[in-house]
Parts: structure tokens; sequence; C-alpha cells
């Protein structure tokens, strides 16, 4: 009895202590947010607003755009994640069933890109992206989101698939499915949480990144959230009030997206094991 | 060309599995990562944009490798690479395997360590920044709270407590993903076998050590290739929080790399200088990809 | 399986329609993001304006991020495309022009009649072999703003006119409480803004970096240099004059700590008043604003920017027409009061907006003392490294002695002057 209410307690603790250092700051710009401009900046910090206002909230929608930048980001995060999930899921299946010549050399080839700095490729890349044509456009954005989150998916998922059992798919292609058939419906739900997690790497990637979308985007109705929230960074002021507002507005659609994600992210294998 | 059609012909289906893949590594980095390569032995500077970068051998090189500026800022690298990267996966994977634990309130977790990861950087930077502020920052005030004499305090006239300052907020950003992945890798271990441990009387520890690290072999061996890479490459939260200062106390290869390629506009010193930040991660990741064969392998 | 099919079939489907056609022929105008709405929606009507009188003109303003502009026109101008029109900063503008990337204005300029009312300060920044890379847009300078109500507590009867009675004035109002803490500073100290006390250099008499024999030397390691140097050092380090953190403040953390009431002098342009009154509305009738003190003789840096056409422009008509929009009265004055700057045309730095106002009118005095930085190509990258601020912290963390940091210094700014 005693032992159970330790580990509860422990659990308890500990989620307490992850939960108040991964929150503060979050905490601090909403309550920010909601701060009229003079109590941002007091000479003794204070937590709550005196005065409750919406008028930062106001100031960030009056601007305009922020429609169009969030459909933006919401598209591209959204293509990126799926793009993704189909290209790692592929790759991922023929490295983890099948031995053929390259293998070795294609798992590291990906994580190679990921070890240079990303100034030395930035020119080069604008370069390639305006001969194909496709600066300020979704596709440009979408292929390097794809291509800079492929390595982490495909390693995942590899790992994921290695841990079924063939036995799974042989036994769905005995009964007359094709490989790739078997492999939609039996392996890609039972691997439910490793594509959960590497939708979530996907989606908070694209939805996130900044120097690409700075580089590649000119025009403004192209623009993204992060190139937008930089709107209230400027050359002699920053206005603190906004910066908070928006950067709020900004974090709500990943959560949405996690809590519609989250479920497959621990119930798959329960499921899928069942059903093996 | 024979052996390429038999190839080919045998291995087929998996190469067309990979080819989507290929296409968006191939068109897209193939060409920066040969012009790096390329340029790494030129010198090409930005500010004479209609002269050729012109063929000098090792001379970009030579000159990093001479510069004792270049070894201090490795060397800081190397340990706030390092610190964090241990940080962040000790953190992700407790946090991790705490979500794995059903208790109440575990969806708020899991919103909660989500948050930090997506805040976006540029924001979070100057938002830990003003939390950090010597006069007005909400740290010094709660710490002086509490009754430490912290009034005033300076984070960043330092190095030491400036890199544990900036860390604090690389680490927050990146637990997240470990802890999230750890989750999903968890998921894979069958409660049997779980139970089965338990049956054979082994206690939590031992069944975290003997069963649940094994299983995770393979997702903790990308991760920490992965923190790693990316630790290295630090560059956000520096700029933004230190700038390098004081005195480039907190310079690291990420500042070191922006600042030769568009501040000195030496693009062929720029590229030299990946290809060395390069050839170290190549390095480290043989080297845990060795450790991690010791025992079963890439295969 | 059908699924799965379908699935691929819609992707590949839809990716194509994810490209948005090629713009048409659109005339690119970046401008650095003010973090100001007004300037924002006063370009907005520029752009409507523009393409009213010329409809076959598709213009396409862009607020560059302020971070990353640097990096974002580089990489533009090195790929092959560059804007038709562009706002620099005066230190950026040398950079640009040396690289042969901008269109020389002179003839445009003169048909216009602006030759000759333009910005000397700003100016020289455009300026590279007798040709006119650039036209003055804005400018504007820093003054020294203090705390009238702390001066009057302190019995002082005049704002400082030189180094010793600055100091003796910034002395004169810290203060301390029984147990020996500063309640408040004499001085907001900047060790990360090198734009407020590199005047202190030609105050003295001394030079941050001059030509000689056609090439360009740092002036950081003169004696004149270095006891200014000093001198600025000392504020921090000997005097105490700043809380200790000030050795990573920037022009934003000083701020702060003049609208709070930590500081009492601050080295601030007018456009940093505004955020100053946001802040803490309370100070607007308790600050007061004087020249920058000086030693052998007056001087601060003017700041601001230049309108730009790049070559690459495939319109430069077009674009210079563009400029010429912004650079007419209308804009220019309504700019200049939104921002708190000064308009880049003379003539209009006259106008009544600018004299009425007891503030404005000392900022517009403290003009005519007003120098450029080095307008040598290599300048951009000092900046960029923040030599002179690195300089300084060496000395106030104490790893260097001032002469050894002026050294190291000049042999830096040297290096990268003539690239």
């Amino acid at each position: 009895m005693m032992r159970r209410f330790l580990g509860k307690a422990g659990i308890y603790s500990a989620a307490a202590a992850v939960l108040v250092f991964s929150v503060f700051p979050f905490v601090w710009m909403a309550l920010t947010s909601f701060k009229p401009n003079e109590e941002i900046f007091t000479a003794v910090p204070r937590l709550l607003p005196t005065r409750w206002t919406l008028a930062q909230y106001r100031y960030v929608i009056d601007r305009g755009g922020f429609g169009r930048y969030f459909l933006n980001s919401a598209v591209i995060a959204l293509f990126t994640t799926l793009c993704g999930i189909f290209v790692a899921s592929l790759a991922a299946y023929a490295l983890a069933r099948f031995r053929f010549p390259g293998r070795t050399v294609f798992l590291l080839l990906i994580l190679v890109v990921q070890m240079f700095p990303l100034v030395v490729l930035i020119i080069p890349l604008f370069i390639i992206m305006r001969r194909l044509g496709l600066l300020d456009s979704y596709l440009g954005l979408v292929i390097a989101y794809t291509t800079f989150t492929l390595p982490f998916g495909v390693w995942m998922l590899k790992g994921y698939f290695e841990s079924i059992p063939s036995s799974l798919e042989e036994a769905a292609m005995i009964d007359g499915c094709s490989r790739m058939a078997a492999f939609a419906r039996v392996i890609v739900p039972v691997s439910a949480p490793g594509i959960a997690a590497s939708s979530i790497y996907a989606f908070i990637g694209a939805w996130n990144e900044f120097m690409f979308a700075m580089t590649f985007i000119n025009k403004e109705s192209m623009r993204t959230l992060p190139l937008g929230l930089q709107a209230f960074f400027g050359q002699f002021t920053v206005e603190w009030g906004p910066v908070m507002a928006a950067s709020v507005i900004f974090t709500l659609p990943v959560l949405v997206f996690f809590l519609l994600v989250q479920k497959r992210l621990t119930t798959g294998l329960v499921k899928g094991a069942v059903k093996g | 060309m024979v052996a390429l059609r038999v190839a080919l012909k045998r291995y087929g289906f998996p190469y067309a599995l990979l080819l989507p893949a290929l296409l968006g590594v191939g068109i897209l980095t193939l060409y920066p990562l040969l012009n790096t390569f390329w340029l790494s032995f030129h010198r090409y500077n930005l500010l004479r944009l209609g002269q050729a970068p012109v063929f000098t051998g090792l001379e970009n090189y030579r000159r990093i490798f001479s510069d004792e500026f270049f070894w201090f800022v490795l060397r800081n690298t190397g340990l706030f690479a390092g610190g964090c990267v241990l940080a962040t996966m000790a953190l992700g994977v407790g946090v991790g395997c705490l979500l794995n634990v059903p208790f109440r309130g575990r969806t708020i977790l899991g919103v909660a360590v989500l948050l930090p990861w997506v805040i976006p950087k540029v924001a979070a930077g100057i938002v830990w920044k003003w939390i950090y502020d010597d006069q007005y920052g909400i740290l010094n005030f709660i710490l002086t709270k509490l009754g430490f004499d912290f009034q005033g305090f300076s984070w960043f006239s330092s190095a030491p407590i400036a890199f544990l300052a900036v860390g604090v907020v690389v680490v927050g950003q990146s637990f997240p993903f470990i802890a999230l992945s750890i989750l999903a890798g968890l998921q894979a271990i069958s409660p049997e076998i779980m139970e089965a441990a338990a049956g054979d009387g082994a206690g939590p520890w031992q069944r975290f050590t003997l069963v649940t690290l094994p299983m995770l072999k393979g997702l903790l061996l990308i991760l920490t290739i992965l923190s790693t890479v990316w630790d290295f490459k630090v560059f956000d939260q520096i700029f933004i929080m230190t700038e390098g200062g004081p005195a480039q106390s907190t310079y690291v290869m990420g500042i070191y790399a922006w600042m030769t390629a568009f501040g000195e506009m030496q693009m062929g010193r720029a590229a030299a200088i990946a290809m060395v930040m390069f050839a170290i991660l190549a390095v480290i990741t043989l080297i845990y990809l060795r450790i991690a064969r010791s025992g079963e392998g890439l295969e | 399986m059908k699924k799965f099919a379908l699935f691929t079939f819609v992707l590949v489907l839809l990716l194509p329609l994810l490209g948005t056609a090629m713009a048409k022929t659109s005339l690119e105008v970046w401008i650095m993001q003010p973090g100001n709405q007004d300037v924002e929606k006063l370009l907005a009507q520029a752009k409507a304006d523009f393409q009213a009188k010329n409809p076959e003109v598709e213009v396409n303003l862009q607020f560059v991020p302020w971070l990353s502009a640097w990096q974002k026109i580089t990489t533009a101008v090195a790929g092959g495309e560059a804007p038709d029109v562009c706002e620099l900063g005066t230190t950026m503008t040398p950079f640009y022009a040396d690289m042969g990337a901008l269109l020389d204005m002179t003839k445009y300029v003169q048909a216009w009649g602006y030759a000759k009312d333009l910005d000397p300060g700003v100016l020289e920044s455009a300026v590279m072999d007798e040709k006119l890379f650039g036209v003055p847009w804005y400018a504007g300078a820093r003054a020294l703003v203090y705390r009238k109500d702390w001066f009057a507590e302190a019995g002082i009867k005049s704002p400082p006119k030189t180094w010793d009675e600055f100091l003796a004035a910034a002395k004169a109002i810290q203060q301390v409480d029984k147990n020996g803490k500063v309640i408040r500073y004499g001085f907001a100290f900047q060790g990360n803004g090198r734009l407020t006390w590199l005047p202190f250099i030609w105050q003295n008499g001394g030079e941050i970096g001059y030509k000689k024999d056609g090439k360009w030397v740092s002036g950081m390691n003169s004696p004149e240099a270095i006891e200014a140097i000093r001198f600025y050092a000392d504020l921090l380090l000997k005097h105490k004059l700043s809380p200790e953190a000030s050795v990573t403040w920037s022009a934003l953390n000083a701020r702060q700590a003049f609208a709070l009431g930590t500081c009492g002098m601050l080295i601030e342009g007018p456009w940093g008043l505004p955020p100053i009154y946001n802040a803490n509305p309370e100070i607007a009738s308790k600050i007061g604003v004087c020249l920058l003190p000086g030693k052998k003789k007056m001087a601060t840096f003017v700041g601001g920017s230049n309108l730009v056409v790049f070559k690459q422009s495939r319109q430069k008509d077009l674009a210079a027409e563009f400029v010429h929009l912004l650079m007419g009265d209308k804009y220019q004055l309504e700019l200049a009061k939104m921002l708190k700057f000064f308009p880049g045309r003379v003539s209009l730095q006259d106008d009544t907006a600018f004299k009425s106002d007891p503030i404005l009118k000392v900022f517009a005095e403290q003009m005519k003392y007003g120098r450029s930085l080095p307008a040598a190509p290599g300048w951009g990258s000092i900046e960029k490294l923040d030599v002179p601020g690195v300089m300084l912290q060496k000395i106030l963390t104490g790893q260097m002695s001032v002469e050894q940091a002026a050294a190291w210094a000049a042999e830096k700014m040297n290096d990268l002057f003539n690239p």
C-alpha cells in the first residue's frame, strides 16, 4: 500500500517538475499577451496583469495578413507531414525487409545533409529553387521540409517495421494480398505510434521553420507564420505585446494537431497485438 | 552494366520503394553538398561577386587549423554540445518513460511537454532572454523571493553561466522530441515481455536496463545521432541570446561558420569550416554505430 | 491496396497544383521591417499610388525580417535574384556598392533636382568613386537623454557639455541606499552598442578608420582613440555608473533600464523615445535632451538608410521612379514623423514639425555634428563581427588592457577593411 502510494507520489512529482519547466515560458508569454503596454515592463516583475486586455490580440489581427499566413503554414505543414510519412514509410519498409547493395550507404547518406551547417547550403539551395521555379511556392517549401525531416522518419519507422514479425504480412499474403497491400493493411496500422511520432516531428518542423521560408518566399501572400511573426520585430523597436500574442496564436494549432494524433501514439500496438 | 541489370532485376522492388526518398535527397542536397566540397578548396569572397572562385588548394583548411580561435570555438562547441546531448537524452528518455505510465493527466503532460518545442525559436529566444534579464527578469525575481540573492545577477556576462543559461533553453526545446519518440518506441514493446520479466523476479530498474533499453537501442541510436548533430550545429539560440559574447567567449561552430560566411563573406573558408564540422560529426556517428553494432548492429 | 493507390494518386495530382504560377513582371521593393504598422500602411499607400500611375506594373512590396535582412539580401544577390528597389542601412550600402551590385543613381538624382538636397551624413555612405549608389531616405542622430528631475535633485543646473561635466553629473545622480546597494545608476552603459560609444573617439579628435594611400586603415590604436575607449570603459569598470550586467547590454536593454528608472542618462536617438514612453508613460514629462558632451570637438554618429536600385534589375527606370516617389515631399515628411527620424532631403529637415518640438529641436541640432562610419567596403564585416564591441568586452571582462585590446581591434580591422 505504502509502496504504491510512494510510486504514485513519485510519478506525480516528476510530472509536476516537467510540467513547470516546459510550461513556464509559455505561461509567461501568454500572461504577457494579456497585459497593456505599460505593464509589460515593470521595475518589479509582475506575474499577472493588473488590467487584463485583449488589445495585443486586436493589434495583431488588425495588422491583417495573419489569416493568410496561417493558411499557408497549415497547407505546407500538412502536405509536408503527408509526403514525409509516405516517402519515409516506403523507404523504411524497403530497409527493414530487404537486404540489397547500398542499403547502409543510403541510411548514412540521408544523415549526411543534416551534418552541414545551413549557412553554406543556403545559397546553392536558393539557386536550385530559382532554376526549378520553386521560389514563392508551396511546393518548394514542402519539398525542402520533407527532405530535411526525412532521416528521422526513415530511421524511426525502419526500427518499427523491424520489430514487427514478418509472419504477420506473410499470413496476409497467403490470404491473397499483394505485398504492398499487406504492408498497407497489416504493417501500417500496427506501426501507428511510430507514424504518429514521425508525423508530429514533420508537422512541427514545417510549422516552425524560418530560414528556408525567409530565403525562398518574397510574396506577402505566400508568407508563413514564422515570417509573419517577424513583423513585430522592427529595425529600431520590438513590439513586445504583439510578439507575445502572435506567438500564442502560433502555438495553438500545433496543440490541436497533437491532440488529434496523440491517441495513435499510445494505442496502436495494443490493437495490433490483439489482432496479431 | 550487366551487373547493374541483374541488381535491378533482383532488387528492383526495394529500389523502387527508395526512389521517392532518393529523388528529394538527390535534387535538393546533392548539388549543395558537392558545391560546398568544391568551394572549400577555393577562395571565394562574396564581395567579389563578379570574380570566379580561385582555386587555392588546402589554403582554407590550413588557415582554419592554424587559427587559435578555431580551436577555442571547437572546444566550446564540444563541451556545450556534449552537455546538451547528455541532458537532452536523459531528460527525454525519463519523460518518455513517464508518459508511458498510465496516470491521470497524462494527456495534459503530453501537451505541456510539446510547448517548448512548438514556440517559434526567435520568439522563444527573446522570451527566455527576457526571463533571464538582470534587472527585470522574472527568474532573478523569483530566486530572490526564494531567499537567494540574485538581484541584478547577470546571466550573460561570463561564458560558463551564459552557456548554462542557453543550454537550459536548448535542452528545453529538444527534449520533447526525444520524449515523444521514446514514448512511441516503448509502445512497440509488448506488455507480455514486461510481464514475463516481472514474473522472473526482475525489479523495475532491471526491467528498464535489461528489457527496455536493449529493445529501444535502434531508436536511441538515431536519437543520439540527431541530437549530437543538432547540438553541434546549434545557432539560433546562441545568436539571439548571447551573439557569441561577451568578447566572443560563447562562440560555437554554428556562429563561427555563419560569421565567416555572412560576416566576412568568405564563402570558401566557410565551406571548409562546414567540411570540418561534417568530418567531425561523421566520425562521431560512425563511433556511435560501432558501439551499437557491438550488440547486433545496423543490420 | 485501393486506398493506398488512391492516396498516392491524389498526392501526385495535387503536388503540381501546389506550386503557383511564377509571378508576372513585377517591381520587387524590399524595405526593412519597421515594426511599426503606420509605416507599413504608408508604404502600402505608396505602392497603390505607384500602381495607379503605372497600371501595367505590379509592385511587390516586402518587409524584410530585420534580424536576417543581411543574409536574405546577400543570398538573393548571389543567387541572381536581387530586388529592384531596396532599403539599405548606411553600413550596408558601401558593401553592396563595392560588390558592384548597385546602380549609379547620379543621373536620376540630377533629373529630380535633389543633387544638392541630400543629407550629407547619410550621403557619405552612398558615394564611392564619385558615383552615387544610393539616395538618403532618412537620417537620425543620437544625443544625450537624461532625467531632468534627478538632475534637479542633485543640484545640477545645466546639462553636461564636456566629458568631465558628464562624468560629474553621472556621479552626482547615482544614489546608494543604507546597505550600500545602488538604487539609481548614473548612466545606461552599453557593452553591446557600438554606435553609442564609437563617437567618443571622434570627440577626442581620433578616427575609427581613415583612408591612407588608397587603403583603409584602422584608427583604433591611436592615442586619441585609446584615451576615448578608456574613458568610456571606465564609466563601468572604474566608476561603476551602470549595473554590472551592462557589459552585455544592447540598445534595448539600456532603453529599458532608462525607462524604468534604473539609470539616469542614456545615449539615444529620437526613434528610441516612443518605446520609452510606451513602457512607462509617466516618464515623458521628466525627460530632457542635450547634445552629446564633447572633448576636443562635438560629434555623433548619423544613422539612417539609403534607397538603392540593384544592377540586376530588369526595369531600372521604373525602379528609380519608385525611389523618386518615396523621395517626394509627402512621403518623406510622413515617414520621418512616423519613424522619428529626419527626412533624407535637407530642405525638408527645416519643416515646422521638427522645429517646434523642443526635444526634436535638440536632435536636429545634434545632426549638425553628425558623421558617418567609414564608408569602406569592409566595414560591413567589421560590424557583423562586431570588432569594436568585442574589443570593449575584452577590456570589460579583464581579458586585455585597453592598449592590448585596441591593438587587437586595429589588426583585425585592417585585415577586414581591405578584403
